[in-house]
């Protein structure tokens, strides 16, 4: 998979669009759902996911095959830094607001009264996940849905191999402070 | 090991991302200790919560749109079209950009003005130096 997975890469360097299909079907749906999780919303999530193919699309020429680098960990790596992006985009544009409207009262959403049980759950985890600090939140959905291996969490992210033990390790603590709360309320 | 040695290893513990040796002493604790096992369970559960999350889809028109931007985008792929359609285009700077900033090696990239200044004038510089003092 991931020999072949750095095949289409050297193909899409040479301007294979083909190869660059394949790639996009192959990844399209964990890299959406990883930046949806990452993020807490549909439309930017499938944004980023399309900027993150045309980064690879045009960065694929200068790909190298590492010891350690793949063309996941490489993939991810460009939609975590993006993500962060535009993360750190939001909350800038959250404190201009926030400072424009401190009049206003705050409001909650009416409709999630009238959702399902179920889904009202899934909506604290994501919620749940959203307050996590962002390298936390990434490393455990790269581990959990992704199932991505510390090496490769540690690539992605960047950071050390213990880094990332101790990300997980207070990641999993507050979501699950966080669910159990959600439950017992 | 001890209660809160093991509930700091749970975590890679879950993952499988353990020596043999730990994954062993953990297990053996968990077999012996309800409070530890418990906690456990509650991180297996966390996880299950976050898995089960359901893997939702893109729109339809995401293909299209992806299609369309590629389609615009005035950027070539791959070093040999960059360098045909450098010639054909002569000086479209962004073609000029990529061959300067967006390849790894070749005559003209950034790799180029590694000896800057070169070490030629950097000789020329000391001997002036030495004849100073």
């Amino acid at each position: 998979m991931e020999g072949s997975d750095y095949r289409l890469v050297q193909a899409i360097g040479e301007g294979n669009r083909r190869a660059f299909e394949k790639i996009v079907k192959r990844y399209q749906k964990s890299l959406f759902n990883f930046i949806y999780r990452y993020l807490g919303e549909k439309a930017a999530a499938e944004d980023l996911t399309q900027e993150v193919f045309l980064r690879v699309f045009l960065a694929a020429g200068r790909f190298e095959a590492r010891p350690g680098a793949s063309v996941s960990t490489w993939i991810y790596r460009i939609a975590y830094h993006l993500s962060l992006n535009e993360i750190k985009r939001r909350k800038r544009f959250l404190r201009i607001r926030n400072h424009l409207e401190d009049t206003m009262p705050g409001g909650g959403d009416p409709s999630s009264s009238d959702l399902m049980e179920v889904e009202a759950l899934r909506q604290e985890i994501l919620s749940g996940l959203q307050l996590l600090p962002e390298n936390q939140r990434a490393a455990l959905l790269l581990r959990v849905n992704e199932e991505l291996s510390y090496k490769e969490i540690s690539e992605v992210l960047q950071v050390s191999f213990s880094s990332v033990e101790a990300l997980l390790f207070r990641a999993r603590q507050t979501l699950r402070q966080h669910i159990e709360r959600q439950i017992t309320e | 090991m001890k209660c809160n040695e093991v509930r700091e290893k749970l975590s890679p513990y879950v993952d499988k991302e353990l020596d043999r040796g730990q994954m062993e002493r953990i297990e053996n604790h968990l077999n012996e200790c309800p409070i530890c096992l418990e906690e456990f369970d509650r991180l297996r559960k966390t996880d299950a919560f976050l898995k089960n999350l359901p893997r939702e889809d893109l729109s339809k028109e995401f293909h299209k749109k992806l299609v369309r931007e590629m389609e615009a985008f005035p950027m070539p792929m791959g070093k040999v079209i960059h360098e045909r359609r450098l010639v054909r285009s002569k000086g479209r700077w962004m073609d000029l950009f990529s061959i300067l900033f967006l390849r790894r090696k070749g005559p003209w990239t950034m790799n180029a003005f590694d000896d800057f200044p070169p070490w030629s004038l950097g000789h020329v510089y000391l001997q002036l130096i030495d004849q100073n003092q």
